[in-house]
């Protein structure tokens, strides 16, 4: 089973080789040179960050997909309970890659705040 | 290794409810983000998802929803934390994950 891990993680590697190679043979020039080393490009745009953060909404199980919107409140529109909340907001920072401290997971209480949050952090993926 | 979950800390005393749910939320916080690491242990990529031993572990904390005397939810909590880190310790066998969380949820 170990084995099998070991050799999986050896064959995801070509597929990322294939992307930078994809990459790189570009022409050179300035301006994609500069684009190169810059790591502010990859910022989400708001509808990929409403799409996926509904979408991790919608897939939690005790959620009614149809009724969730953009602006619908955790605990008083879906009846969820307050651990659910700490779950959704969890399930958030698996979705994004982002660790988001404890002062503010308190403060997420709607799809509203969780989209501001995500949209505003700057290491959203 | 990771024997930082289980590091000495002062025994929790928790003056009222709110305490003891602030106290809850930390631990369901630490088991979600131990997930990927206890996945990584004992290879359950292919059996189970990260957000269904999320579900397991909120349901198991649901249990117990309705104890009111924030001593009880106190005990309950180190309870959790030692099962948590003997998983994370690599005490228990992927047999023992699989029958506990995985296989009747």
């Amino acid at each position: 089973m170990a084995l099998r891990a070991v050799l999986l993680r050896q064959l995801r590697v070509p597929v990322q080789t294939l992307a930078l190679a994809g990459c790189k043979s570009q022409p050179w020039s300035f301006s994609s040179c500069i684009r190169l080393m810059s790591s502010h490009d990859d910022h989400l745009s708001k509808e990929q960050v409403i799409g996926r953060v509904l979408d991790v909404v919608k897939s939690f199980p005790k959620v009614d997909p149809s009724r969730v919107t953009p602006d619908v409140h955790f605990q008083k529109d879906l009846g969820l309970d307050s651990l659910d909340n700490v779950e959704i907001i969890m399930a958030i920072e698996e979705e994004f890659k982002l660790e988001i401290p404890d002062k503010e997971a308190v403060k997420i209480d709607s799809c509203n705040l969780a989209i501001e949050y995500v949209y505003n952090h700057p290491m959203a993926a | 290794m990771s024997f930082k979950l289980r590091s000495v800390k002062v025994p929790a005393n928790s003056a009222s409810l709110e305490e003891a749910r602030a106290r809850v939320f930390d631990f369901f916080r630490t088991a979600c983000r131990s997930i990927p690491q206890i996945m990584d242990i004992y290879n359950l990529q292919d059996v189970v998802t990260v957000s269904q031993l999320r579900s397991t572990i909120a349901s198991e904390i649901h249990k117990n929803s309705s104890i009111t005397n924030s001593k009880v939810i106190d005990l309950l909590l180190f309870k959790g934390m030692e099962e948590l880190s003997n998983i994370t310790e690599h005490a228990k066998q992927r047999h023992h994950v699989i029958g506990q969380y995985v296989v009747g949820q």
